[in-house]
């Protein structure tokens, strides 16, 4: 069941063409370089495949692709930002972090779209940051 | 509401384990003793069995088993104090199997909210009466001394200025020892006591049998008696003269409660029942010293809640290590604050005209999981194994990523020292990784001993006096392998004793001598794990199966082509039993298709083999260890997979005269007048490439459930061994396990290894197994 109130007060907030998002930094267990990943056959193109995290097999997508956006551009600041879903590890793959932002939890509006990965949208410093369900975005 | 003490959750899986154990052990003790002779050393095991339960389960909050083990424990207490009483021993045993029955229910029932506790006081009665029965039967005889031994209570070396207070509590006094304790800490200048070791097990007795003496200093000797007399279910107090004797030669020491460190603990203000925690406090701050005095002294009191809300809780330890005593006090549940108040003298309001108990520290732990006596093991949380297995297969990797570090190969210098080092390091983690992979196997023992107390019940019921064997008890495997055997091994035992063996007259007319007999052995075999369960009852008749299975409606081929074996099988399937009525044990026809899907959802394979009259055999045939497989590993179009050996029958290269193809452009491959699909396995995982002729890579010939193709690589690469790991749930939604990709592992170098799934695999592409391919 979805919390009506977004939990934390902190969100790692990264940019990816442009865009700046944000996933609630709870949810975020590791931050890493991009590692040797093992293609998976068989499986949506955004799913780049699996990586050893530390002794445990953990799926990698590719944000931009699971978003449906065009490819960005990845340079060396790109990395992983691993995730818990529900229990599960994901990685996902992203251009650029970029912070990590305290913000209220009641400052951001929800998205009106049932069922999508943005939780909602929140102005920041001037910034509008698209928060990002993590839940969702691992579905 | 919770059935148990509010802040207990967390006691509650240390509590159904090791109460678990302990049933265990009282079942194998019972079972052992009812058939033979039930010694003093029997006796005193259930009792300390029933003794922990019922103290583990009331500081669990859980009063009816507590008072259930508390009746059976009386039961023992009678028996073992007159070990020469004649008595109806089946009613004894019938009791004890039906009290080991209730707790295991009431247990598997304990976090489910919805199933109220058991109401046992009826059976309670029952064991009450029988207690009576067994009390009215010992008070023939002389009534039972502890010990013939004359009780030393003066001993010579003991100062002349010590008195000595004999105090009897009344006969009903459930627990005189701890009664005892109570008592101590209301005198002042208590010096020792007779029985000394109020902890220990004999305490109770030796009190009820000779009394409690106490040994004290004390000017007011008339104001310690009253205290004594106004203590809880004392009986009569007095004092003993010491007899004429020499001079004592020397002043002992005495153990006054100097060196005693106390605490004032405050407790979170919104723990539910600090009492209680207290209670648990006091438990574990026991293990470190030696408990003197609590404030407020009475826990169970009503007034105690509230004294500690408002007060805190003074506990006062003897002990060599306050330091240690503090952390344990600290590390507690629920505690916020603890001190230690340095003016040892601080002596709160010490004589109490209220009667004074203290907690009783709950048996729970004191030998609660060492079961069999005291063995040298210890058990551990199947988790903790788990993350230890990742941990030491992460140590593996990196220490290969260390010794094989690219940087090394730019040091030019000499490396023999590292390289010595980093050999010896490789061959400790190569024995720590055996060693952590030996942890987890356990003999099946435990799956077995549990079928004798089946096979009992069946006999009782039954009466078809079936013995139970066991052969290679000792074997090991992976613990999740023996976890699982569990059921399916109830199931086939019941069926074997249930249908298999005849009843006794029906052995007769047949001609049978041999007692009815169910074999349980379990060996290896190849990699695998066997265990078989074979009776010498009736067999079965292949015709009758096949007579009944039509009946039920549950053929698949026509009757003729079943061969025996198939019509063994049939008991196997869904919906299917011979017995024509349905008894207690067995005869839903469901037990056998659980049985198998139970199996075969670990990797493991069912073989039923039978002869008419004289008996069946049911092999099981499980994986060593169900995560650890041997892989080959092959390359398809660039990308490398691992396929399981134990699918590969034969490796070969294809040669231009065994190359056919259907008309629809099927590749094909006569195989020794076998003509074998052929399996791309690049294309089969829809990966692109370029599509080399058969003749350059190399085929492989598989099985796997009935099915068979060759699947064709480009290269094999490795040949290797792989713990198994199951694929992310978040990629689920894309079905890799019915398309032919079962799991993933990690190799050494740190690389991940993609495993496929034969029989999936072929089932996916279009492959039919051999008795489909009958109906097609």
């Amino acid at each position: 069941m979805a919390e009506n109130r977004l939990s934390g007060q902190q969100m790692l907030t990264f940019s990816c063409n442009g865009v700046m998002y944000g996933f609630d930094i709870k949810a975020v267990t590791d931050i890493i370089e991009i590692p040797e990943l093992t293609k998976l056959p068989m499986v949506a193109d955004y799913v780049l495949g699996v990586m050893n995290l530390r002794g445990k097999v953990v799926p990698v997508m590719d944000f931009a692709g699971r978003m449906g956006f065009e490819a960005p551009e990845y340079d060396d600041h790109s990395c992983i930002v691993v995730i818990d879903c529900d229990g599960a590890a994901l990685g996902v793959k992203v251009p650029r972090v970029v912070d990590a932002e305290t913000y209220d939890p009641d400052a951001v509006s929800l998205s009106p779209v049932a069922g999508s990965c943005v939780r909602g949208y929140l102005e920041l410093g001037g910034r509008r940051i698209t928060v990002i369900d993590q839940v969702k975005l691992g579905r | 509401m919770s059935k148990f003490d509010a802040g207990m959750e967390a006691m509650l899986d240390t509590f159904v384990f090791e109460s678990s154990e302990l049933l265990e052990n009282l079942d194998n003790i019972l079972m052992r003793s009812e058939s033979s002779e039930l010694t003093s050393d029997d006796i005193a095991e259930i009792f300390r069995v029933m003794h922990t339960i019922k103290g583990s389960a009331a500081m669990m909050g859980l009063k009816n088993m507590s008072e259930l083990a508390h009746a059976v424990e009386d039961i023992y207490f009678v028996v073992r104090e007159n070990p020469d009483l004649e008595f109806d021993r089946s009613k004894l045993y019938e009791l004890s199997f039906q009290t080991s029955d209730y707790l295991k229910n009431e247990m598997e029932n304990l976090s489910d909210d919805s199933v109220p506790l058991t109401d046992f006081s009826e059976f309670e009665g029952t064991l009450r009466e029988f207690a009576a029965y067994l009390t009215g039967l010992s008070k023939g005889e002389v009534p039972a001394a502890a010990g013939g031994q004359k009780l030393e209570i003066f001993p010579a070396d003991e100062p002349g200025d010590i008195k000595t207070v004999k105090v009897t509590f009344s006969e009903g006094c459930m627990m005189p020892a701890i009664r005892a304790m109570v008592l101590m800490n209301s005198v002042d200048g208590a010096v020792g006591t007779i029985p000394s070791d109020l902890e220990a097990d004999s305490a109770d007795d030796a009190i009820k049998g000779d009394g409690f003496y106490i040994k004290l200093r004390t000017d007011d000797l008339d104001g310690v008696i009253a205290v004594l007399k106004d203590g809880v279910d004392v009986e009569t107090v007095g004092e003993i003269k010491r007899p004429a004797r020499a001079k004592a030669p020397k002043a002992a020491a005495p153990a006054a409660p100097q060196g005693a460190h106390t605490y004032k603990i405050k407790f979170e203000e919104n723990c539910l029942m600090p009492a209680i925690r207290a209670m648990v406090l006091l438990n574990s701050v026991g293990e470190k010293g030696e408990v003197v005095k609590t404030e407020p002294a009475d826990l169970e009191s009503a007034g105690a809640e509230g004294i500690i809300k408002v007060n805190g809780f003074i506990v006062s330890v003897k002990t060599d290590d306050p330091e240690g005593v503090l952390a344990i006090i600290k590390d507690s549940v629920n505690v916020e604050s603890a001190e230690e108040i340095k003016t040892g003298e601080e002596k709160p309001a010490e004589v109490k005209d209220e009667p004074k108990k203290q907690a009783a520290p709950a048996q729970a732990g004191q030998g609660g999981a060492s079961g069999g006596g005291s063995s040298a093991l210890i058990s551990v949380r199947l988790e903790k194994l788990d993350r230890l297995l990742d941990l030491v297969a992460e140590i593996v990797i990196t220490e290969s990523g260390v010794t094989s570090s690219p940087d090394l190969k730019q040091f030019t210098g000499n490396l023999d020292r590292f390289s010595k080092s980093a050999r010896e390091l490789k061959k400790l983690t190569d024995e720590l990784q055996d060693v952590v992979m030996s942890i987890r196997m356990v003999p099946v023992q435990t799956a077995f001993s549990k079928m004798s107390r089946v096979v009992r019940d069946m006999n009782k019921t039954l009466g078809k006096n079936v013995e139970l064997v066991f052969v290679g008890a000792d074997t090991e495997a992976d613990k999740s392998v023996v976890d699982i055997l569990g059921d399916p091994l109830m199931h086939i035992v019941r069926n074997a004793v249930d249908h298999g063996i005849e009843m006794p007259e029906e052995r007769a007319a047949a001609g049978k001598t041999e007692p009815a007999r169910v074999t349980l052995s379990a060996g290896y075999e190849s990699g695998e794990v066997v265990i078989s369960c074979e009776d010498n009852g009736a067999g079965m008749d292949p015709k009758k199966l096949l007579a009944k299975a039509k009946k039920n409606g549950i053929l698949t081929k026509p009757e003729n082509e079943y061969t025996d074996e198939d019509c063994y099988q049939l008991i196997m399937a869904a919906g299917f039993s011979t017995n024509e009525t349905v008894t207690e044990y067995s005869g839903r026809g469901v037990g056998m298709d659980v049985v198998r899907k139970n199996i075969e959802k670990v990797g493991g394979k069912m073989q039923i083999a039978s002869e008419l009259g004289k008996g069946s055999k049911f092999t099981i045939r499980i994986p060593l260890s169900l995560s650890i497989i041997d892989v080959l590993g092959v390359e398809a179009n660039g990308a490398e997979f691992s396929v399981p050996i134990s699918s590969v029958r034969e490796i070969f290269k294809a040669e231009p005269e065994m190359m056919l193809s259907d008309p629809d452009g099927t590749e094909l491959i006569m195989l020794r007048e076998k003509c074998l699909k052929v399996i791309r396995l690049g294309e089969a995982f829809g990966i692109e490439g370029e599509r080399k002729p058969l003749g350059e890579g190399i085929l492989l010939y598989c099985s796997e459930g009935g099915r068979e193709a060759a699947v064709y690589v480009d290269e094999l690469t490795s040949d290797q061994q792989v713990v198994v790991k199951p694929l992310s749930i978040l990629l689920n939604k894309f079905e890799l396990k019915s398309k032919g990709l079962s799991g993933c592992s990690i190799l050494a170098d740190g690389s991940i290894t993609l495993i496929t799934d034969i029989n999936e695999l072929f089932r996916y592409n279009g492959i039919r197994a051999a008795n489909e391919a009958d109906r097609g």
